[in-house]
C-alpha cells in the first residue's frame, strides 16, 4: 500500500469519529461541517459526508432540523443526541487507547 | 460559438454552457440514483445540490460567469463520485442473533428464508436457492431449516430498508439473463459469474444444474418496480422517469400528435406517440393495437384525457357542450376499458386501469353541473368494474386530484376576475396549495404500481384535504 493509499484508508476510517467530534461543540448543517473536515484535511472528496451523516442518523446519534437562512433555502443542522454524545465517548476512548499503543511502537523503536 | 442555458441550482442562477449542463445533469442524476435507497434520499439530495451551487458559485467567483465543463468537472472532483462514497458503506458486523426471526409476511413454508434474508439485507431468492443446494449435501439445508424453524420464532417483518432484489436480465441476455442478473445483484461484471458457471460446469456438471434450477426458479425484470428492485432504487417519479428512459416503455396517447411525439422524442426509444381522440371507439382501438405492434404488451393503462368548461348555470349550459363532454370525459373510459380488458385477459397476466376522476365528483361546486356530472359517473364505472374484472386479476382505481397549475385552470377560474377566483380556491384547500403534476403523478405511480396489489376500486384523493 502506497502511503497516499495509507493515508486515504486512515481518514476514511476515522470520518465518522471526526463529524461526531466537530458536531459535539456546536450545531452545524452540512457545508459547515464539511468545511471543518476540509480546514482538518480529513476528507478526500466532500459527498462522502452525506451517506455518513444519513447512516448517523438512522442510528440515532445524530438529529436534524431545518432552519430558515438568511441567504438561500432553508438549511438543515445536525446536533449530537444523548446517544451520540455516550458513543463518542466510547470512540474518544478508543482512539486515546490506540493513539497510545501507536505511540508507545513509534517510540519503542 | 456555444449555447448556454440557465439554471436554478438551490436558488442561485447559473447560465451554464450547453455541453457543461449535460455534464451536471448526468452527474446529478448519478448521484440522485446513488441516493434513492436512502430512506431521507430527497432531503440528501437537497443539501448536496446546496453544497454544490456555493462551491460553483465560489469556483466560478460569482453567479454572473458563465460555467464551463471545467468547472463541472472541478465541482466533480470537490464533491466526488458515487463510487467515490460506496467505499464507506461499513455494514454493522455487530448482529445480534436473537434478532433472527421467521417472516410470516413473505413465507414459503415457515418463513426460515424470509427471515434470514431480512436479517442479513439480502434477496429471500438467494436464501432459498442456498437451502435447496445443500439438501443433496448430507440433507444439511432440510436440517438445518429445520432447526431454524424451531429456534426462530415467529414474526411479521416490514422491512425499513430498501433491498436489491434478483432478477433474470432479460435486456442484457445471452442464454436465460442468469449470469447478468447475478451480475447486477451483486454489482460486478457478468464475466465473472459466466466463467464462475463455466468452470463448475466441469465439476461433474455442477454448474449446468445450477444454471437450471436458478433459470426455473426465477424471473425476469419485466415492470418499471422490477427494473427498479433489480437494481435495488425506491419508487418515485423521478426515478421512474430514468428508468422509463432505460428500459420500462411507455405510450404517449394524444390528440395533439405534435405535443405526444415532441414527449417521446424527449425520452427516446422506449416511449411511442400516438394520435388518438378518445371519444372515438376506432381511435382507441387502434391505439391499443398500436400498442402492442410496438411493445408486444400492455399492462397499465391510465385514463386521463378530459376536458373542462367555463363556470355557467345549468340553464345555459348547451346540448353539445353536453355531448362533448360526456363523450370526452366519460365515454372515452368506457371505450378504453373494453379496448384494454379482452388484452389483459389474453395476456393471462391480470393489469391495472386508472382513472383520472376528480373532486368535483365528491364534492360538486354549482356553475360546472355538467362537468361534474361527467366525473361523478366515474365513480360507479370504475367501482363496478372493479368487480366485473377482480376474477381475473385486474384492479381498476380512480384517482380524484383537485383543481391544479394545468392549462385546465383558466377554464375552471371564468374569465371575470380570475386572480381573485385563484385565490379564494386555494383558500379552501387546508394544504393551502393547488394540486401539482408530481402530486398526481405519485399517486398514479403508487396505485398503478405492485405496492398496491391488493388495492382496486377506490378513489385516492388527491387534494390536500379539500374534500373533508
Amino acid at each position: 500500500m502506497s502511503n497516499e493509499n495509507f493515508k486515504i484508508q486512515l481518514r476514511k476510517g476515522l470520518l465518522e469519529f471526526c463529524i461526531l467530534q466537530v458536531l459535539s461543540k456546536e450545531k452545524l448543517y452540512t457545508s459547515e461541517i464539511i468545511v471543518k473536515l476540509n480546514e482538518s484535511q480529513i476528507i478526500v472528496v466532500e459527498g462522502t459526508v452525506y451517506p455518513l451523516l444519513s447512516r448517523l442518523k438512522n442510528k440515532g446519534f445524530v438529529d436534524s432540523e431545518w432552519i430558515e437562512s438568511k441567504q438561500g433555502p432553508p438549511r438543515k443542522y445536525y446536533h449530537l443526541t444523548k446517544n451520540g454524545k455516550n458513543y463518542l465517548t466510547e470512540l474518544t476512548s478508543s482512539y486515546v487507547e490506540v493513539n497510545s499503543s501507536i505511540q508507545n511502537l513509534i517510540n519503542n523503536k | 460559438m456555444k449555447k448556454t442555458v440557465t439554471a436554478n441550482i438551490s436558488g442561485t442562477i447559473y447560465n451554464i454552457e450547453d455541453d457543461a449542463f449535460d455534464l451536471m445533469q448526468k452527474y446529478l442524476n448519478s448521484i440522485k440514483m446513488y441516493f434513492s435507497s436512502y430512506e431521507d434520499s430527497d432531503e440528501i439530495f437537497m443539501d448536496f445540490e446546496n453544497r454544490i451551487s456555493e462551491n460553483l458559485y465560489s469556483i466560478s467567483n460569482n453567479a454572473n460567469d458563465v460555467i464551463n465543463s471545467k468547472h463541472v468537472a472541478k465541482i466533480i472532483e470537490i464533491m466526488g463520485k458515487p463510487e467515490d462514497f460506496e467505499d464507506l458503506e461499513i455494514e454493522d458486523n455487530n448482529k445480534d442473533l436473537t434478532k433472527l426471526r421467521r417472516d410470516n409476511n413473505d413465507r414459503i413454508i415457515a418463513g426460515v428464508a424470509a427471515g434470514i434474508s431480512d436479517y442479513f439485507k439480502i434477496d429471500p431468492f438467494i436464501t432459498r436457492l442456498l437451502f435447496v443446494l445443500t439438501i443433496p449435501v448430507g440433507g444439511f439445508g432440510f436440517f438445518f431449516y429445520l432447526i431454524c424453524w424451531i429456534a426462530m420464532p415467529k414474526t411479521s417483518i416490514v422491512s425499513s430498508t430498501k433491498r436489491k432484489k434478483f432478477y433474470r436480465d432479460h435486456e442484457n441476455k445471452i442464454i436465460a439473463g442468469i449470469a447478468q442478473g447475478i451480475a447486477n445483484y451483486f454489482s460486478i461484471d457478468a464475466f465473472i459469474i459466466r466463467l464462475f458457471f463455466i468452470a463448475l460446469i466441469f465439476v461433474n456438471g455442477f454448474g449446468f444444474v445450477l444454471y437450471l434450477i436458478i433459470w426455473i426458479s426465477s424471473n425476469y425484470a419485466k415492470t418499471i418496480k422490477q427494473k427498479m428492485d433489480m437494481s435495488g432504487v425506491k419508487l418515485s417519479v423521478d426515478n421512474v422517469e430514468k428508468f422509463v428512459k432505460e428500459g420500462a416503455n411507455v405510450v404517449i396517447a394524444d390528440i395533439n400528435y405534435d405535443l405526444a411525439k415532441e414527449l417521446e422524442d424527449s425520452i427516446g426509444k422506449n416511449a411511442f406517440a400516438v394520435k388518438v381522440d378518445v371519444s372515438k371507439k376506432n381511435d382507441v382501438d387502434n391505439m391499443i393495437n398500436q400498442s402492442v405492434e410496438h411493445f408486444s404488451e400492455v399492462n397499465i393503462l391510465v385514463q386521463n384525457a378530459a376536458i373542462g368548461m367555463k363556470p355557467q348555470p345549468l340553464l345555459e349550459t348547451s346540448e353539445e357542450l353536453f355531448d362533448k363532454l360526456f363523450a370526452i370525459n366519460v365515454k372515452s373510459v368506457f371505450l378504453g376499458a373494453k379496448a384494454i380488458i379482452p388484452l389483459f385477459k389474453k395476456q393471462g397476466k391480470g393489469g391495472v386501469i386508472l382513472n383520472t376522476v376528480s373532486t368535483a365528483a365528491l364534492r360538486p361546486r354549482p356553475g360546472l353541473t355538467v362537468y361534474n356530472s361527467t366525473k361523478g359517473a366515474l365513480i360507479p364505472m370504475t367501482k363496478a368494474l372493479a368487480l366485473e374484472v377482480s376474477e381475473f386479476n385486474i384492479r381498476v382505481n380512480g384517482i380524484c386530484p383537485v383543481a391544479g397549475e394545468t392549462p385546465m385552470l383558466k377554464d375552471f377560474l371564468g374569465s371575470s376576475n380570475p386572480e381573485e377566483n385563484h385565490k379564494k380556491f386555494i383558500s379552501t384547500v387546508p394544504l393551502g396549495r393547488l394540486a401539482e403534476p408530481r402530486d398526481v403523478a405519485n399517486a398514479a405511480l403508487y396505485l398503478c404500481s405492485e405496492e398496491a396489489d391488493f388495492i382496486t376500486g377506490v378513489m385516492l384523493e388527491i387534494d390536500g384535504g379539500r374534500t373533508i
